[in-house]
């Protein structure tokens, strides 16, 4: 996807995740939070030239997704171009540190994505903290790159 | 993870649910995929085809001979998840026409599959879980 629907997606998510309670909603509070995340980085590895923006839509590591014409899709094999989680595919290549920084931030929160989502760690105070913490080092990474971008 | 676990999961999601706009259907597609999967996870665990230690993540990271078989136990559910997992890539991982459609039907397919699982885990004779049931149904 190209950095303006990652963007497109980054702010929705962002507003939505106003409106959710971190404790009470916290599984999508979570998901809206790492999903903003995932469009962030996306957005960011295309502007930095690590990774290729077109319109083919990841999957598993390596296969995407691609529209065709006649709006049907079909799957195919291509190289890296979104990736669905940070680190999955991995990012290669020599990079700036502020993308650094944006792959830490996002880890931080994706430690909490099993443990929380689908096992049996109950939500806190200091998980909503940590996560708070991290997204807040993404979108300020996210509003600087791209802001500098435009 | 026991059947408990999920369902207190996948009722929490779609208790949240109600937040969402309508300018959300990626996280009303990712909802119904997360949910849903506790959803088929909780069914599978109660027609003891799959024990606590053997929860599905996604229908497409199973390997083929594992998803036959939870097709043929609940033939319902994994055909649901596999819809739902179909949108992703194009509406929560890309931006083509017919999202908010889209998320409708995510929804669509997750009510069905709560009902479905509801019915799975009430026949084994669950009764621990009555109260949360209820509320699910």
């Amino acid at each position: 996807m190209n950095v303006a629907g990652h963007r497109d997606k980054l702010d929705r998510l962002v507003a939505l995740r106003q409106h959710l309670d971190p404790i009470e909603d916290f599984e999508l509070w979570y998901w809206t939070t790492l999903t903003a995340c995932t469009n962030a980085y996306n957005a960011c590895v295309h502007d930095a030239g690590l990774t290729v923006a077109e319109a083919a839509f990841s999957t598993i590591p390596g296969m995407y997704v691609v529209p065709d014409a006649d709006g049907s899709w079909h799957r195919e094999l291509r190289a890296l171009g979104d990736v669905s989680h940070v680190g999955w595919p991995p990012v290669d290549g020599d990079k700036p540190d502020d993308i650094v920084r944006l792959e830490h931030a996002i880890h931080r929160i994706e430690e909490f994505r099993d443990p929380c989502l689908r096992g049996d760690r109950r939500p806190d105070a200091g998980i909503v903290a940590e996560c708070d913490d991290a997204f807040a080092v993404v979108t300020t990474v996210v509003a600087r790159r791209l802001k500098a971008a435009a | 993870m026991n059947i408990e676990r999920h369902v207190e999961l996948a009722s929490n999601i779609g208790r949240s649910l109600a937040q969402l706009g309508p300018d959300d259907h990626e996280m009303a597609i990712e909802a119904a995929m997360l949910a849903g999967t506790h959803w088929l996870n909780a069914a599978l665990h109660a027609d003891r085809v799959a024990g606590e230690d053997e929860d599905v993540v996604h229908c497409s990271m199973l390997v083929v001979n594992t998803v036959r078989k939870y097709a043929v136990a609940e033939p319902g559910l994994v055909g649901a998840l596999q819809e739902i997992e179909d949108l992703r890539p194009l509406h929560v991982r890309g931006d083509v026409p017919g999202g908010s459609a889209a998320g409708h039907r995510a929804l669509d397919l997750l009510a069905a599959m709560r009902l479905r699982a509801v019915d799975a885990i009430e026949a084994m004779g669950s009764t621990h879980s009555a109260d949360s049931l209820q509320e699910a149904r």
